[in-house]
């Protein structure tokens, strides 16, 4: 069966001023579908670079990316973004468009799809009561706490219904019991027969991967 | 610029015979520099061209049975004009000079000038009062013979500091108010002006007289024909002394120019066949002289609406080239931040070019550099697309610092919604960034606004060139000054009133 994610001697190049840094140097893995993949290893070993590969939201410097056995570092512009559309990505940072309200932010990817304004808002407070974040859905980002807009992150991922989750350290800027409601969502998510993939120091992940990464 | 000059003498614009082409098309182009002023070629209180040149030309257009137009061009560029084909000759106070006829061909002279010392009444007894005593200060047009024998005399160890002006008027004014001990005119301009500066007068007499020549492209004989043979007939018939008597310069020494013409006693000059049939005006026109010297509350009612006007020069060039340098600053911007990695050294370049070479030269080369390539744009082209591309390399720097001020995250975000790039710049980085970059553009828009002054290089006579050329001919400097300082004010205040709004507005969105 064709993996859900490959790479076969990816390498990732950062050129800088002071010299080129090597972020990913000759990765090759296959994740079956329905995989959960923890990737661990200390800090500035490229984690969040394989995620950003793995996602198309970066192109590898040589090697080979596949997604459902097709090349995403070579492939086109439009074809990246509809991957995109087929991924829930969970940002360490969790980036989010500051002008607009939660709800928003969580169900924009169902815009292109048609999805009604009041469906997506419905749909939006219960992703984000699922996070814990209740009764908040028309605040604006930069109302959140770092661990909010981490749990906000999560329910973004969620909102489009994707066939795979990719999420950078969604655990760590967040307590234990917050912690233990994103864990079981991802739980949940992967019990479902889906892809997750996350970037991760927290055991209590770890424990839950099928398989283990380790990077450095 | 001498290095330009080199190149464009490398080739010649136009190939053609430019005879043929006036017949064809029943115009003649002429270039002259309203600056220089009276009485060559000027604009008097009515904004209407006068000068003994302008009728000179009228006069042999009607010989030649051709529309003689009348160019603008700067007066030490007027060559420059010629060789790209923005003008077919120069007629323009051009003295004959070896040099000169080494790359031009000149026709036979149509005046016999002499160069007048000017000095404030009771201040200088004699030329020799330059060659020796002490250390003294004179000014001349820059270019000029007169500069020529200045130069020539500090050589040979007169005491003496010589001065390049732009127009003609600017050294006897500061010979006046005493920044100049001394200025050297033709004798056309010092008689003409002479009502303006009371407080001057000649020095000796006037020295080394010479002559004024049209000057055409090199090649063009049937064209210096044609000019010459109007010329023979314009003297014969009387008509010269008539436009000269005018302007108060006819003087003894133009009868040299009946044996000059009558025998064909002049450099290469071939002797035309001559028709008496030359077109006569009446002798009704009336005297012209310098205009008496306005000043005060009646400089603004006289020559306010010429300002006025020439602000929507400055007005029409700022709207036209602004929206185009954003523009390509955007593309610029997004290519150098988000293009392939192969485009960014070349634009890279084209900014760090276009920043570092001064906008003035970047003009020339539009103007008289591209028509040697075979493009050839008119003025007001050249001086749109000159600031458009010179400012799309600021506007660029103004919007990738903009961009680059939009967290990354941002990007990624809208990524991972599944945006395209190009959907995520334009929705989510591009909106961002803009009310970053307002202040800035503004503050860009308003020094172009200024820029489109240095636009007179290439033929433009826009708020400050028509200024310049304004105080030239009636030397009210100080008024004409605050007028046209304040037009500036008037037009550019309102930016910054909009770029306040636009500024709220964005904070709100």
């Amino acid at each position: 069966m064709t993996p859900h994610f490959e790479t076969r001697n990816a390498c990732r190049v950062f050129r800088s001023a002071t010299g080129d840094v090597r972020a990913l140097d000759g990765i090759s893995l296959a994740v079956e579908r329905g995989a959960f993949l923890a990737v661990t290893g200390p800090s500035g070993r490229g984690k969040t670079t394989l995620l950003a590969l793995l996602g198309a939201l970066d192109r590898p410097t040589s090697g080979l990316v596949l997604f459902d056995g097709e090349d995403l570092g070579g492939a086109s512009e439009p074809h990246r973004s509809r991957v995109r559309r087929r991924l829930g990505i969970v940002f360490q940072s969790s980036p989010m468009i500051e002008r607009l309200p939660l709800w928003e932010n969580v169900t924009y990817p169902l815009v292109p799809r048609g999805v009604p304004t009041r469906e997506r808002r419905r749909l939006a407070k219960a992703l984000l009561e699922r996070v814990g974040i209740v009764g908040r859905d028309a605040a604006r980002p930069e109302e959140l706490s770092g661990g909010e807009r981490q749990r906000v992150g999560v329910a973004r991922a969620l909102a489009a219904d994707p066939e795979a989750i990719l999420a950078d350290e969604p655990t760590s800027d967040l307590d234990r019991g917050t912690a233990e409601a994103v864990v079981a969502l991802l739980r949940e998510f992967h019990a479902s027969g889906r892809t997750v993939i996350v970037a991760t120091h927290d055991p209590v992940l770890e424990a839950l991967a099928t398989r283990t990464l380790r990077l450095g | 610029m001498r290095l330009l000059a080199l190149a464009l003498l490398a080739t010649t614009a136009f190939a053609g015979d430019t005879w043929d082409r006036a017949v064809e098309k029943g115009v003649l182009r002429w270039g002259a520099d309203e600056e220089g002023g009276g009485p060559f070629v000027f604009r008097d209180d009515e904004d209407r061209l006068q000068g003994f040149e302008v009728d000179l030309a009228d006069a042999i257009g009607r010989y030649l049975g051709i529309r003689m137009e009348f160019v603008q061009g700067q007066w030490d560029r007027l060559p420059d004009m010629l060789r790209a084909d923005k003008v077919d000759l120069v007629l323009n106070g051009y003295e004959w000079t070896p040099d000169r006829v080494l790359a031009m061909e000149a026709t036979a002279p149509y005046y016999v000038y002499a160069l007048q010392l000017l000095a404030r009444k009771g201040t200088l007894r004699s030329w020799d009062d330059l060659r020796s005593g002490g250390p003294r200060k004179v000014g001349c047009l820059a270019g000029s013979a007169a500069h020529e024998v200045m130069l020539r005399l500090a050589e040979e160890g007169a005491p003496l500091e010589v001065v390049g002006y732009d127009g003609n008027t600017d050294a006897m004014k500061h010979v006046e108010t005493g920044n100049l001990d001394a200025t050297l005119q033709d004798t056309p301009i010092a008689s003409f002006y002479a009502p303006h500066f009371p407080g001057l007068g000649p020095v000796g007499d006037p020295v080394a007289p010479g002559y004024y020549v049209m000057y055409a492209r090199e090649g063009d004989h049937r064209l210096v024909n044609r000019l010459n043979e109007a010329l023979i007939v314009l003297f014969r018939n009387g008509e010269l002394e008539r436009i000269y008597g005018r302007y108060g310069i006819w003087t003894p020494e133009q009868e040299q120019l009946a044996t000059i013409l009558e025998t064909g006693r002049f450099y290469g000059f071939q002797k035309a066949a001559l028709s008496e049939a030359a077109a006569r005006t009446d002798a009704t026109a009336g005297e012209v002289r310098a205009g008496e010297r306005r000043r005060g509350w009646a400089v603004v009612t006289t020559y306010g609406m010429q300002l006025v006007r020439a602000a929507g020069v400055t007005v029409l060039l700022s709207l036209v080239s602004f929206p185009l340098a954003v523009a390509t600053g955007l593309l610029i911007a997004l290519g150098r931040i988000y293009g392939p990695r192969w485009l960014r050294p070349p634009l890279a370049f084209y900014v760090e070019f276009l920043r570092g070479t001064p906008l003035m030269l970047q003009l020339y080369f539009v103007f008289f550099f591209l028509p040697e390539l075979g493009v050839n744009i008119p003025a007001f082209g050249c001086a749109i697309l000159g600031l458009a591309i010179n400012y799309s390399a600021y506007e660029s720097e103004i919007y990738r610092a903009g961009i680059q001020a939009v967290p990354k995250g941002q990007m990624e975000a809208a990524l991972s919604l599944g945006m395209s790039r190009l959907t995520a710049l334009r929705r989510i980085v591009v909106p961002q960034a803009a009310r970053i970059v307002v202040p800035p553009v503004v503050n860009d828009f308003i020094a172009l606004f200024k820029d489109t002054s240095v636009c007179s290089v290439v033929t433009i006579i826009e708020l400050t060139k028509r200024f310049s050329v304004l105080s030239q001919s009636t030397q009210a400097t100080v008024e004409l000054m605050l007028m046209t300082g304040a037009l500036y004010l008037l037009m550019s205040y309102p930016l910054s009133i909009v770029s306040r709004r636009l500024e709220r507005g964005l904070e709100a969105a």
